[in-house]
């Protein structure tokens, strides 16, 4: 078994890595702009100043541009692409086995991707998930 | 409760029936030729190619498609003449059912009214579910039967054995009615007798009538399906595994190699078609699909949103735990169904696709409503819960009807063919006027719209229409009495009083323009012009 662990080990830090999308403040403070005044102009002025106001402002901007970028370092493709097919699936029990003991723990663990969104490279966030997938792999080869 | 049922009902019929007709804008051309079938149908016991009352399918444009909601279609041109809101009521009608059914399910899974309510209310207010049940879009039928089947199932592995016979007879109806559905239905078939293989062994006898009774019924499609090129057509039009590219990356890798016995091994093309099989099958779960943008085909997404609320990512996240934590009883039911569900559709290459993974509702809204309930149990600032919920749950909605009644025609009025209407509008006032009338096909099947508005008698089109076939099956209507269809004849103009309907810059100089049909965003579509030679 533990052969197998380290076998499968090498293959998840030997697999080559996607690039993840290019994502961060930056990229979601551009796209405000160009959004809002997409959407404001498809309102037009028929539609009531509060309600278009209300549904086409900054925050919700923001928060949507945060959201994709977010799904995009959680994006399951960009997951196998970098810690291979065992890796991607010793990731998934690395989660599961972490939320059903220390659920408290799983809070953090959904921080991890906003280290992208800051200057800092993403090969940082690569490190971690390879790390999770390797200690996902060895969880479950103690259990067994 | 039932007053909550009825109110959830409610809420899912105005939200599937509220300008039906009207948005989506128009009918894109799968939609019209479903109508035009339909109504051939009914005038004369025949398809538009004359074939009497088809069983395994409907030739239409050469996509062979399923009978299931034409034959539904039928009696509702019947009643409301053939326009747009006939054509999609069955897909909103059925739609505004399976909310039911989802209760109906909720209610045999989880034995909790509030969690049945929550999962049909979740699935009321569903983008996902509200796009599909707005457009005629055989797998929105497709899911109410099968989402019935599933029901009479549980019913019947949990009451009456005789609940196989309807269980079996809407299955055989999904998959007469959505060719996704012929994927999906074995599947949840063995995810069924997994989970309830304690109740199947009990009535060995029932099940093996009524699978050797569906056998029967069903084997006239399978033979169409398998042992016919149209048949076969579809999905080898769809499929990456006819894609050679893998075979090409395998014999490159193993070139690298010098094709030693390992390289053999390791770089075998299988396992590429393989790979890209999970691929595909993990775009399905990609969290941009769900919550952020949707589908990439416009007819299948109003693009802003996603498939599912930002909300929702809590519900699922905490009800996937909660099933596990509290090893719900049907857990491998729900989620075996939400994880074999994709399992079909990921043989295509456009993955992900929205309709074609349709059949994975309710499961998330089931879970979701799982979720919601354990976290309301826990919560023990109930006023502040009540609040949170509020604030996810109202502007979600506001904000999503708004983008769908307010955006969604304006943006996207193209890709629904907008614009033949009101053409056809413009040539049947003045059709008896010109000796030829020539249309162009640069938005693609221009001749299902005119017999469809005029409407033609579709005798006299199965008679006299100029229809050839290619090699890839697809039919042509080349011409139908003076309409012509096709690129205008560029050296010679034909002479005599002749009408022009064609995109915007192409009329012939020397005609003149009568008028020019715009789309909702104000972008010409069509000019139309005479010119007499």
């Amino acid at each position: 078994m533990r052969k197998a662990v380290l076998i499968f080990s090498i293959i998840i830090v030997l697999k080559q890595f996607s690039q993840p999308a290019n994502c961060n403040f930056e990229t979601v403070r551009q796209a405000i702009a160009p959004r809002i005044f997409a959407e404001q102009t498809t309102d037009g002025k028929t539609q009531s100043v509060v309600i278009t106001r209300f549904l086409h402002n900054k925050a919700g901007i923001i928060g949507s541009e945060v959201g994709k970028c977010y799904f995009s370092y959680i994006d399951p493709i960009f997951l196998v692409n970098t810690l291979s097919i065992f890796g991607f699936f010793s990731f998934l029990y690395f989660i599961y086995d972490l939320t059903l003991n220390r659920a408290q723990l799983t809070a953090v663990l959904v921080l991890f991707p906003f280290i992208a969104f800051y200057s800092f490279p993403s090969i940082i966030l690569i490190i971690i998930y390879k790390l999770f997938a390797i200690i996902g792999l060895t969880l479950f080869a103690l259990k067994k | 409760m039932k007053r909550i049922l009825l109110l959830i009902f409610v809420l899912a019929l105005i939200l599937r029936f509220y300008k039906l007709g009207e948005n989506p804008p128009s009918l894109y051309w799968d939609e019209a030729s479903l109508g035009y079938n339909a109504y051939s149908l009914l005038k004369t016991a025949k398809d538009e190619h004359g074939v009497r009352l088809p069983i395994t399918n409907f030739a239409a444009f050469g996509d062979y498609k399923p009978p299931g909601y034409i034959y539904t279609v039928v009696p509702f041109i019947q009643i409301l003449g053939l326009n747009e809101f006939s054509v999609r009521l069955p897909s909103a009608f059925f739609g505004t059912l399976t909310v039911l059914v989802t209760f109906l399910i909720a209610n045999k899974i989880f034995p909790n009214k509030k969690i049945s309510l929550t999962a049909a209310f979740l699935l009321a207010i569903s983008p996902w579910h509200i796009q599909h049940s707005r457009a005629a879009f055989e797998a929105n039928l497709g899911l109410f039967f099968s989402t019935t089947a599933i029901y009479f199932f549980l019913k019947f592995a949990t009451e009456k054995a005789y609940n196989m016979f309807p269980s079996a007879a809407f299955f055989l109806a999904a998959m007469y009615t959505f060719t996704g559905q012929r994927l999906f239905v074995p599947l949840i078939l063995i995810v069924l007798i997994i989970q309830f293989h304690k109740q199947v062994l009990s009535n060995i006898k029932l099940v093996i009538i009524t699978a050797v009774i569906s056998a029967f019924l069903f084997w006239p499609l399978f033979k169409f399906a398998n042992f016919t090129i149209e048949g076969k057509q579809r999905f080898n039009e769809v499929t990456f595994f006819r894609d050679l590219k893998p075979i090409d990356d395998s014999i490159s890798y193993r070139e690298d190699d010098n094709f030693s016995i390992f390289s053999n091994l390791i770089h075998n093309r299988r396992l590429f078609y393989l790979y890209n099989y999970f691929i595909h099958y993990l775009d399905f779960f990609n969290p941009s699909f769900l919550f952020i943008n949707g589908d990439q085909n416009p007819r299948l997404s109003i693009q802003e949103l996603g498939h599912l609320y930002y909300f929702e990512i809590i519900l699922i996240i905490s009800g996937i735990y909660y099933l596990f934590r509290n090893k719900a009883n049907y857990r491998f039911l729900i989620i075996g169904w939400l994880l074999i569900s994709p399992l079909g559709p990921a043989v295509a290459r456009e993955t992900p696709h929205a309709l074609r993974v349709l059949h994975i509702l309710p499961t998330f809204q089931l879970i979701s409503a799982y979720g919601f309930y354990h976290i309301y149990n826990i919560f023990r600032a109930r006023k502040l819960f009540y609040i949170l919920s509020f604030f996810a749950l109202i502007p979600s909605i506001f904000y999503y009807l708004h983008l769908y009644y307010y955006h969604y025609p304006k943006d996207y009025s193209y890709e629904w063919q907008y614009g033949y209407k009101q053409a056809v509008e413009f040539v049947k006032n003045s059709y008896s006027d010109y000796d030829q009338i020539f249309v162009t096909k640069a938005y693609g099947r221009p001749y299902i719209y005119f017999v469809m508005y005029m409407p033609i008698d579709p005798r006299l089109f199965q008679q006299s229409a100029q229809i050839t076939r290619d090699n890839q099956f697809f039919y042509d209507v080349k011409s139908y009495d003076k309409l012509n269809f096709g690129d205008l004849p560029q050296e010679t103009l034909p002479k005599g009083k002749n009408l022009y309907v064609v995109t915007p810059g192409e009329i012939p100089k020397e005609a003149h323009v009568l008028t020019t049909v715009y789309n909702l965003a104000s972008q010409p579509v069509f000019e139309i012009g005479e010119l007499q030679r």
